[in-house]
């Protein structure tokens, strides 16, 4: 498949909203000041694990302009869940508004609600809280450690009540095909532990909601949400109101990289205290409290695998712990999308995951660019390396033999998400990048200075993916995956869509415009997408797993080919031909081999309306019946200072399969941005918790590390020739897969380099340094 | 204690008081309403609420707002002309410089530092003059070449969302 037929998909178009972004004039939710707002502050405890024996608020109560202070006692005893994305039945319902046990540094004491944010703040210093503290379970050892303090005494997963054995909520062991018959096949067996570690989301914009009564009685709520009818699920839950007395508006947001895939406290918080107080409440975290609230789940991933002589892999078991943090937003989906993750990577008969999903009194965790897939890819792509090198064989050749590819069954979002995979670039992708980056050259510990030694240089790659959404064949009853989209015809011509996808600056909302006119038949700047809200559009699922444009996209599609026949109709009969006879092309409908019949889009509309033929409109739901892989290839260049352990990547190709290009701008950038990420996490991003007392140790920009523009290498791009039969217009997903693979590269290449393998995130200066002291003793 | 300022804020005089510990970021955004100024993090990090004091790139979080009084300042309100986008602007959006575009107020501000002073930055020169300037998104290699391609002289002209140099007076450095 090369030439593909659109005029308009594949350029580089304006996103809609960039000239609102360039000029600073588009209203994020921080930017949203309301007349007789007031501000809320939540405080939060010092300790990791703590009973709130008694709050005092009366003095606070005294600071001039505090509206209302609420605590444990003045909240709806409601266990409420924080994600709507996987099926309720699977997800945990382990927390209220504030809570009595407190069970992380940061965790929600009490909320103020005050005239300024520096009357809330001086009425939490005047809040008198008695704790009674508790041994804290700070480290994943300490949480599984015999004598561990229980973090949670209740919680329910679904509507039933969770035996929490010490502070494990989840357990898994899945196999398919016979593993032990798989490793007695094998000629090699390898075993190895790889960990991850915490990084933070770390979007530049902080969390922020503004909550605002309505004359109606029901509640407007702007908020940096990932998905506006989740939170309105999840806010009405946890307030025990019905869904509808809450209208959540659309906003675009500052980045999120799964920080807002879950409501996470301030939202429902603030909507309450709107609810108690009549008036507009807002709520802005600080950036201490970012990194307080969000994370990537560290990972302890164990992975066995057996290989024939030719590298072909006969079994494959994973065992993995997994971190949730305090509460357990996103139930075990993590560990089991990491376990299900390493057995999707490769083609293999025989497959084991198990795993456990742990508390500890840490600040609770989502999602993080790639939900599962980074650790995955760190382990399985770290252990290919080291099996390659076993084996005698190139570790390209390893990926290839083993290659999952066209027509093989993909287990997506864990292993009950299952569809065939119908386009892989992975093959070309790796040709394509091993000739770029000079892969057959590539010397061990070649040392390319001769007046500095010390300095080596070697060459790494991973292979890896992300799902596009979380569609499978048959429904599944693990995870929701379905959109919506109303489109309309207005009089001048234009489309106008309805829909409720989140924009995090991926740019899809734009992509929905390139689809729509592309479909139609229209310019790009026929197609207005209202901000849109709960009240006006139909449900969709959270922007999150790269389903903005592959899963969302989807009724978009659908609602505009709808147009299309409904548009070519009410020309026929102004043309008195058939609708076969009659092409739209740039918002003008012409009659096939007589162009001078012709009629502008928006006098058709015109004369339907004259004529009283009613509305052109369109509605859709669409439940996607696939999550194609999105293969990315990464190949890095570092250079390591075996002085230091000073890692330097100096060159990086991110070979993407991102199916038909729809704007590309957007996917050269997320590319080179979640190269970013990736190079973070491998290299230095990571938050950092006392063990002893739990207190977090670099909750701000200053000593979280994350790649500056004199780290960043640059980057080059290459794009697999493909066409995803399932997606719109052929496309698929590019988000998080940029990301996935990257980590194992930067080790990988750090083991071509200096000879030293790496198997704890992330490979900092310390670390590299002390492997290469351990090597050469 | 609250303390009356005159400064020009986007070339305009102005006189206004404010609470003396604010910072110029909370006058810009809360007294001012210019809210195109972000704050990424307000402890002088991030950059995104960077503006122009004087010629000089800063972190509008770091400064008293008093401090600011008889200084000028440029913020991401003050760059466009009688309507017409400045060529960083148009650089960005053509480049696809911008993706969530909330670091893109604070980069455009210490991209016109950098050309006011250096018109014709070299890749390493950028690197450096937006180092205090973080981005999460877009691996900052599409903001390099929108910068670069103003240093070289790159006019865009925009049809149907699209946009192309019409024009390119030098080719980029490096």
């Amino acid at each position: 498949m090369s030439q593909k037929p659109y005029s308009l998909a594949g350029k580089r178009h304006e996103k809609l909203e960039a000239r609102q972004k360039a000029t600073g004039r588009l209203k994020y939710t921080g930017d949203i000041r309301l007349p007789d707002m007031l501000h809320c502050r939540i405080l939060r405890s010092p300790h990791a694990n703590a009973i709130v024996k008694s709050v005092d608020t009366t003095e606070a109560m005294k600071v001039p302009g505090v509206v209302d202070i609420i605590t444990y006692d003045d909240v709806p005893k409601i266990l409420s869940m924080h994600q709507f994305l996987h099926v309720p039945e699977v997800m945990y319902y382990d927390s209220y508004l504030l809570e009595r046990h407190v069970r992380h540094v940061g965790d929600r004491v009490a909320a103020v609600a005050a005239e300024s944010i520096e009357a809330a703040e001086e009425a939490l210093r005047k809040v008198v809280v008695d704790y009674e503290v508790l041994p804290a379970a700070v480290t994943m050892e300490q949480a599984l450690a015999g004598e561990a303090p229980r973090i949670h005494e209740e919680a329910r997963r679904g509507t039933d009540l969770v035996e929490i054995e010490g502070n494990v909520f989840e357990k898994v062991d899945v196999s398919i095909g016979d593993v032990e018959r798989g490793f007695a096949e094998a000629d090699y067996v390898i075993e190895r532990s790889y960990n991850t570690s915490k990084p933070n989301p770390a979007p530049m914009e902080r969390a922020c909601v503004v909550c605002a009564p309505r004359s109606d009685g029901r509640l407007d709520v702007w908020a940096t949400a990932q998905g506006i009818h989740a939170m309105r699920m999840n806010i009405a839950h946890s307030l025990g109101v019905p869904v509808s007395h809450l209208n959540c508006h659309r906003m675009f947001l500052g980045g999120s990289f799964g920080a807002h895939i879950h409501t996470g406290f301030i939202e429902n918080i603030c909507a309450f205290l709107a609810f108690r107080t009549g008036r507009p409440v807002r709520g802005e975290k600080t950036r201490e409290e970012m990194f307080l609230a969000y994370g990537r789940h560290p990972m302890k991933v164990t992975v066995k695998a057996g290989f024939k002589k030719d590298g072909t892999m006969t079994a494959l078991h994973s065992d993995t712990t997994d971190d949730t943090g305090s509460y357990a937003f996103s139930g075990s989906s993590k560990m089991m999308l990491t376990s299900g993750f390493t057995l999707s990577m490769y083609k293999c008969p025989n497959l084991r995951m198990t795993g456990r999903s742990i508390y500890t009194n840490t600040p609770p965790l989502s999602a993080m660019r790639g939900a599962g897939n980074p650790q995955a890819s760190w382990a399985v792509e770290s252990l290919m390396d080291e099996a390659a090198e076993a084996l005698g064989i190139d570790p390209i050749a390893l990926r290839l033999r083993n290659n999952l590819g066209v027509g093989d069954t993909f287990y997506g979002q864990g292993p009950k998400v299952i569809s065939t995979i119908r386009s892989c670039g992975t093959p070309e992708l790796l040709e394509k990048g091993s000739r770029l980056i000079g892969w057959e050259k590539r010397g061990n510990g070649y040392a390319p200075y001769p007046d500095r030694p010390w300095i080596r240089r070697g060459i790494g790659m991973a292979r890896g993916f992300h799902t596009s959404g979380c569609g499978s064949e048959k429904p599944n009853r693990f995870i929701m995956d379905f959109s919506g989209a109303f489109i309309k015809m207005n009089e001048d011509g234009t489309a106008q869509l309805m829909n409720a996808a989140a924009d995090c600056g991926g740019g899809n909302i734009s992509t929905y415009a390139t689809l729509i006119a592309e479909t139609i038949g229209l310019r790009y700047s026929d197609v207005i997408v209202n901000g849109g809200d709960t009240d006006t559009t139909p449900f969709d699922g959270v922007t999150h797993a790269s389903r903005g444009l592959y899963g969302a996209g989807q009724p978009v599609v659908a609602c505009a080919e709808d147009i299309r026949q409904q548009l070519l109709e009410w020309a026929s009969r102004a043309f008195r031909c058939g609708p076969e006879d009659l092409e739209i092309h740039q918002g003008r409908v012409y009659r096939h081999f007589k162009p001078e019949d012709s009629m502008t889009v928006s006098e058709v509309v015109l004369l339907g309306q004259a004529r009283g033929w009613g509305n052109i409109m369109a509605h859709s739901t669409v439940r996607p019946t696939a999550c194609p892989p999105h293969f990315v290839v990464i190949f890095l260049e570092v250079e390591v200072d075996t002085r230091t352990g000073r890692v330097d990547v100096t060159r990086a190709i991110s070979g993407v399969d991102t199916g038909t290009i729809i704007n590309r701008n957007n996917v050269e950038g997320q590319a080179a941005g979640g190269l970013h990420m990736g190079l973070g996490f491998g290299l230095m991003e990571d938050t950092l918790f006392d063990a002893a007392t739990g207190r977090p140790l670099n909750a701000n920009f200053a000593d979280y590390k994350m790649l500056t523009t004199l780290d960043m290498p640059p980057v080059e791009i290459v794009f697999a020739d493909t066409f995803e039969p399932t997606g719109p217009l052929g496309s698929k997903a590019i988000g998080e897969g940029v990301t996935n693979p990257v980590a194992p590269a930067v080790a990988n290449a750090i083991y071509n380099a200096c000879g030293v393998r790496i198997r704890d995130l992330p490979c900092t200066p310390e670390r590299v340094f002390r492997e290469i002291k351990k090597a050469r003793i | 204690m609250e303390k009356t300022i005159r400064f020009h804020l986007n070339e305009k005089p102005l006189e206004v008081s404010c609470p003396v510990h604010w910072t110029l970021l909370e006058l810009i955004r809360d007294r001012l309403g210019l809210t195109g100024t972000k704050g990424g993090c307000r402890e002088g990090e991030c950059g995104t609420c960077t503006v122009i004091v004087d010629g000089r790139n800063v972190n509008s979080c770091m400064m008293l707002a008093v401090d600011v009084a008889g200084r000028s300042v440029t913020t991401v309100e003050g760059l466009e002309r009688n309507g017409e986008l400045h060529p960083l602007q148009k650089a960005f959006i053509a480049k696809g410089a911008i993706q969530c575009g909330f670091c893109t107020p604070g980069m455009l501000m210490s991209a016109k530092a950098l050309l006011d002073a250096n018109p014709r930055p070299s890749r390493s020169e950028i690197r450096k003059a937006l180092s205090g300037n973080l981005c999460r998104c877009t691996g900052y290699e599409k903001i390099f070449e929108a910068i670069e391609s103003v240093g070289a002289g790159e006019i865009f002209d925009v049809d149907d969302g699209v946009w192309q140099a019409i024009e390119q007076v030098q080719k980029p450095r490096d």
